[in-house]
């Protein structure tokens, strides 16, 4: 994520209501800072906050959420995770306002980095995605098979197994392919004779005829008989 | 630490050191203290509230100012 794309919507922030001061924070990394103090004070100001949001949490207190009203403004303290967004203002009645759009940009930041890890192929996000595949295999990967075809795949490998397996004597195999040959002979000349015959298309009138035969036991219907298509000739 | 120390210490980094208030929010409860601006600067009267619950946080501030009034 670019720093231009941060600074926009915090400088709209910066110019919300009397706001007057934004800084993102990342722990004591100050981040972003449009304060209008000096860098070492402000360096100073997030590095007490820090080590107070430390204290809080050693404690397993969950502070998420602070602010103080001095004499020269209000502060806004807001954290969402390792990201700390701090906010002064002028008037303590905007300090919900304040609140509220400062966790409403950090919800918004963090999705925008969820995004840019998952663009960037973050291996810990393809573990969570994947299960644990790496992306290259789930590129690879098909679309399940039916089983009909993983049955047929399962018969394919077995008979490549038994053409690996040791062979017989050659004269064992010569007689057993002398069976089989037989045996195809016999089975050939089977199915020729039980090979049923063709089947025969079955025309409109055998159709009609089949459904009258249908709709013996029932009174006869009153509806004229289907049509037959005429050419007319010109 | 108090909730106090926490805004002298943050204070004290930007040179504002007169203290209005403090709110926070911990867990589900909310946690605030007002100084009273017309006490004595030398011996200041303080407000406190625990709310168990997360309330809007100028309605403390307003709840506490209401009290001091009173």
């Amino acid at each position: 994520m670019s720093k231009e794309s941060i600074e926009g919507p915090l400088s709209a922030l910066r110019n919300a209501g009397t706001v007057c001061g934004v800084c993102l924070a990342r722990g004591s990394e100050v981040l972003v800072n449009l304060f209008p103090f000096s860098e070492s004070r402000i360096n100073d100001m997030v590095n007490a906050i820090d080590d107070i949001q430390g204290f809080f949490r050693k404690n397993g207190r969950d502070v998420n959420q602070m602010s103080f009203g001095y004499d020269g403004g209000c502060l806004c303290i807001v954290e969402d995770d390792e990201f700390r967004l701090i906010v002064m203002h002028m008037l303590a009645d905007e300090v919900d306002f304040i609140a509220k759009a400062s966790l409403a940009f950090l919800a918004d930041f963090h999705l925008n980095m969820f995004a840019e890890q998952i663009a960037a192929g973050n291996i810990r996000l393809n573990g969570i995605v994947g299960g644990g595949v790496p992306s290259s295999d789930l590129a690879k990967e098909t679309v399940p098979q039916s089983p009909l075809e993983a049955v047929a795949e399962a018969s394919a490998d077995e008979e490549a197994v038994e053409e690996k397996s040791p062979s017989l004597d050659s004269e064992e195999s010569e007689d057993l392919e002398s069976i089989t040959e037989i045996e195809d002979e016999n089975s050939l000349e089977e199915d020729s004779e039980t090979e049923e015959p063709e089947v025969r298309e079955e025309s409109e009138d055998d159709v009609i005829n089949a459904t009258a035969r249908l709709s013996e036991n029932q009174p006869e219907s009153t509806l004229p008989p289907p049509r037959r298509p005429s050419s007319r000739e010109a | 630490m108090t909730l106090q120390e926490c805004a002298q210490i943050i204070g004290e980094r930007l040179e504002m050191n007169a203290i209005a208030f403090g709110v926070i929010y911990e867990g589900g409860e909310t946690s605030a203290f007002r100084y009273d601006p017309s006490s004595d600067p030398q011996q200041p009267e303080l407000v406190g509230a625990l709310v168990n619950r997360r309330m809007p946080m100028r309605e403390v501030l307003l709840s506490l100012n209401d009290f001091m009034n009173e």
